[in-house]
């Protein structure tokens, strides 16, 4: 089945430098995946003879099934139906997921099988398929949809296929660009590649690309980097798109949607009560019997095996222990790659050398920036390891719960604990 | 010895070949015998002047006048990165001879800093490349990330167009008295600029080597006057250059330049001594306007998930928390935001590590780099937080 494409998907982009960029971050099987996936797809060029295997020549012997001299392959081959040369390719390319590298994968690729160009909607799913399989080289910026009351009925009917289409319509008016859609689970990602300015048959750089994904019928999403210019005319596309009435920016940022979705969409099934969600207590009241559970050696955790450390506390370490196993409970956690706290609590009063705390309770107001990897989870080991004592306070073993990445605290005379938290508002 | 006089003489009976010579050729020259002459040289007298430099002799040397170098302004320090070294005092150092430093100078960096083949900064590899020999030839600079040594190659720094020495007084003479302006004058710190044209670029770009002298605290006579001694030297040159200009100096001063990297604990002494001058008075206006001061800390190797923690402080609630500090304690503003945030985050700020810190006056970074802002002037005298800094360091 071969679509004819229309319009700006028709447009070829010959081999050059950024499209073998595009194609070279790829793994091999990867590569070779995709080409047959777009043998049915989209028209292969079928160039005579003498080119079409020109570079199998040294193998000749392993890959020719007839025993014939070359000449008379040629002729074989130039003779096949479409269906049958199809096929022949298609076995090319199996036969070179072991014997071949990647870069003959690539060469057979752009020069002979699609050796006019790749046209957008390849380029597009080739771009789709990489940063899907690796979310985490962008940074992502959490978005939350408004509907108003007539868009609440309507907004989780939104059909994935569909949205290719809408988007275009909705945002041609204003840029020249090309849209494409791909769907993993429950995250639809959307691939935008502004033309605008461009000649016809060049890429846009990789600044030019934004990427969204949207959580399937929730109502946020995570955008890429875009550039200001274009920024309202997709947004309103946006928009125009999910039936809303506004969106505003949520102050969530990080490195991998996953983590993000479930900040954002598992709000209040963080920490201990991960449990519940993920189902694991209480499956089945009628499950065989009580089963028996494995009693850890609380020391041998300790001391990880090594057998000249003593505990002097085993009592410490068991409190120690229970409490990050009730505020963060026993899954991972949820990875944010920076957060900010603004605490406005007054000085400490517990200070020997400086008066301030008991002088006044004005707040002594200072602003903390934790970066890691994986911020929430090394809050979660500094008990273990020493660093911070317990009972932690709130506002970090809370973390999980606030989906956001920077927040204030302040002194609070009504809450129970003294310190009302809440997200800090964008300046 | 016998035979020798007969060839000779063999060679004047023949005659011909040596008419030429005969009427140059006195009778009562001799061949002088290599005893002779080394007897000549054990007895000679010493000529001290002659062997105590080990120096080329310029050939204009003595007819140049000695001008005195441009001075340059404390601002030139100001809103540059610099990476901080340490040195041994300097030797047979003539702040006269500007002049004479300034050529050698440039025909030494020019000289290696082009042919790099055969330069004096690079080892050949195997493959042919040069690449360069780091300041301790015996291990390699890096490792990659697959254990494998990775050794910097060299780039070429383009064409070298002037080295300038000039003079550079980080006091204000103005306010001293006379006889601590004479002293502030008579060792001034020196400014080595480096101008470059990079391959490629039309503009010339400088790179600087900043010697700051080591000012007395008191009016007392230096120990030797055959040495000249630096506090710290601050560098911001790319490699090529940085390096060549201080092997330069390494040789001509016989003194030894390596990388200032400052511990935890200096770090922090010299935070909280700065900061106390800084801030340590009561209620002023410009407080409320400066920027806020930072401090960065790094977790211990063992947790993995977390780099740094970074704590941010406006400065006039840091003026209130000094000037709220008992009488006859010790601590210092850090110990007193560190208490703060101990106890409302419940991490031991103790476990963690100081590796940066900034104010409005500079930033400095325990490997070894510091920049300097203008506001510096009004808070604290410049002398002060160098000597602290070059107390530092082994």
């Amino acid at each position: 089945m071969n679509s004819t494409l229309l319009g700006i998907d028709a447009i070829r982009y010959p081999d050059a430098i950024a499209l073998r960029r595009i194609v070279n971050h790829h793994s091999k099987d990867a590569l070779i995946d995709i080409a047959l996936r777009w043998l049915d797809i989209y028209d292969i060029t079928r160039v005579g003879g003498i080119a079409a295997d020109n570079e199998d020549d040294s193998d000749d012997d392993q890959f020719n099934d007839y025993m014939l001299d070359n000449e008379d392959w040629q002729a074989s081959v130039r003779r096949m139906t479409p269906e049958q040369y199809k096929a022949h390719v298609a076995k090319r390319y199996e036969d070179m997921r072991e014997k071949a590298s990647k870069r003959r994968v690539v060469d057979r690729m752009l020069n002979v099988d699609w050796s006019r160009g790749l046209n957008a909607r390849q380029i597009a799913e080739l771009d789709l398929t990489y940063y899907s399989e690796q979310p985490s080289l962008k940074n992502w910026r959490a978005m939350k949809l408004i509907f108003g009351e007539e868009g609440a009925q309507d907004r989780t009917k939104i059909d994935p296929q569909k949205i290719r289409k809408t988007l275009s319509h909705f945002l041609s008016p204003f840029i020249k660009h090309h849209a494409q859609v791909l769907q993993k689970q429950n995250m639809v990602w959307i691939r935008i590649s502004v033309h605008d300015g461009l000649a016809p048959h060049v890429l846009p750089t990789s600044m030019n690309v934004v990427y969204f994904i949207w959580f399937k019928d929730s109502e946020y999403l995570l955008g890429s980097q875009m550039k200001v210019e274009w920024r309202d005319f997709i947004l309103e596309a946006l928009l125009r798109l999910f039936k809303a009435v506004e969106m505003e920016d949520w102050p969530l940022t990080g490195k991998s949607p996953t983590s993000l979705s479930e900040l954002l969409l598992n709000k209040d099934s963080q920490g201990s009560h991960s449990r519940y969600r993920l189902h694991q207590l209480d499956d089945n009241p009628l499950s065989s019997g009580p089963k028996k559970r494995k009693i850890e050696d609380l020391h041998q955790k300790y001391t990880k095996g090594m057998r000249d450390i003593h505990a002097e506390d085993l009592n410490k370490i068991a409190t120690r222990e229970r409490f990050v196993a009730t505020e963060f409970g026993p899954n991972s956690q949820p990875s944010l790659q920076k957060v900010e706290l603004q605490l406005n609590l007054p000085y400490t009063t517990e200070s020997k050398e400086f008066s301030l705390g008991r002088i006044t309770r004005q707040p002594f107001p200072i602003k903390i920036v934790l970066e890691g990897s994986n911020v929430i989870e090394g809050i979660r080991s500094l008990i273990p390891l020493g660093v911070a004592q317990n009972p932690m306070p709130r506002f970090l073993t809370e973390l999980h719960s606030m989906a956001t990445n920077s927040i204030t605290v302040e002194a609070d005379e009504q809450e129970s604990s003294g310190q009302r938290i809440t997200p800090t508002s964008a300046p | 010895m016998a035979t020798r006089d007969a060839q000779q003489d063999g060679a004047n009976s023949l005659g011909e070949s040596i008419e030429d010579r005969t009427f140059t050729r006195p009778s009562a020259i001799i061949r002088p015998r290599t005893r002779h002459v080394l007897q000549s040289v054990i007895n000679a007298p010493l000529d001290v002047n002659a062997t105590r430099l080990r120096v080329a002799p310029q050939p204009n040397s003595f007819n140049q006048p000695t001008k005195k170098p441009t001075a340059i302004p404390v601002s030139a320090l100001f809103n540059k990165t610099w990476i901080m070294y340490k040195t041994t005092p300097f030797y047979a150092y003539n702040s006269s001879q500007y002049a004479t430093y300034e050529t050698e100078l440039l025909t030494y960096i020019a000289a290696n800093a082009k042919n790099l083949s055969s330069s004096v900064l690079t080892e050949q590899t195997q493959d042919g490349l040069s690449t360069f020999a780091g300041e301790n030839r015996r291990f390699p600079s890096q490792i990659d990330s697959s254990g494998r040594n990775v050794i910097e190659t060299l780039d070429d720094p383009g064409d070298i167009k002037s080295v300038d020495f000039q003079q550079l007084n980080l006091q204000d003479t103005a306010n001293l008295d006379a006889s601590e302006s004479e002293l502030a004058n008579s060792h001034p710190s020196l400014v080595i600029t480096i101008t470059v044209r990079p391959k490629g670029k039309t503009r010339e770009q400088p790179y600087y080597c900043v010697l700051l002298q080591n000012q007395p605290l008191t009016h007392e006579t230096r120990p030797s006057s055959v040495f000249e001694y630096f506090n710290l030297v601050l560098l911001k040159a790319p490699v090529v250059v940085g390096q060549l200009v201080m092997q330069w100096l390494e040789r001509k001063f016989d003194c030894r330049i390596c990388r200032l990297l400052l511990q935890s604990y200096e770090l922090r002494k010299v935070v909280n001594s700065s900061l106390e001058a800084m801030y340590n008075h009561p209620e002023g206006q410009e407080d409320r306007k400066s920027r806020s001061i930072e401090l960065h800390y790094s977790f211990p190797e063992a947790v993995g998930a977390l780099n740094s923690i970074s704590i941010s402080l406006p400065s006039e609630n840091a003026r209130q928390l000094l000037v709220s500090r008992l009488l006859g304690s010790e601590a210092g503003l850090l110990d007193g935001v560190e208490a703060h945030c101990s106890d409302s985050m419940k991490i031991d700020f103790g476990r963690l590590s100081l590796v940066r810190a900034g104010c409005s006056s500079w930033y400095i970074a325990s490997e070894g780099k510091v920049k300097l802002f203008p506001a510096i002037v009004d808070k604290q005298p410049l002398v002060d937080f160098i000597r602290d800094i070059a107390l530092c360091g082994t």
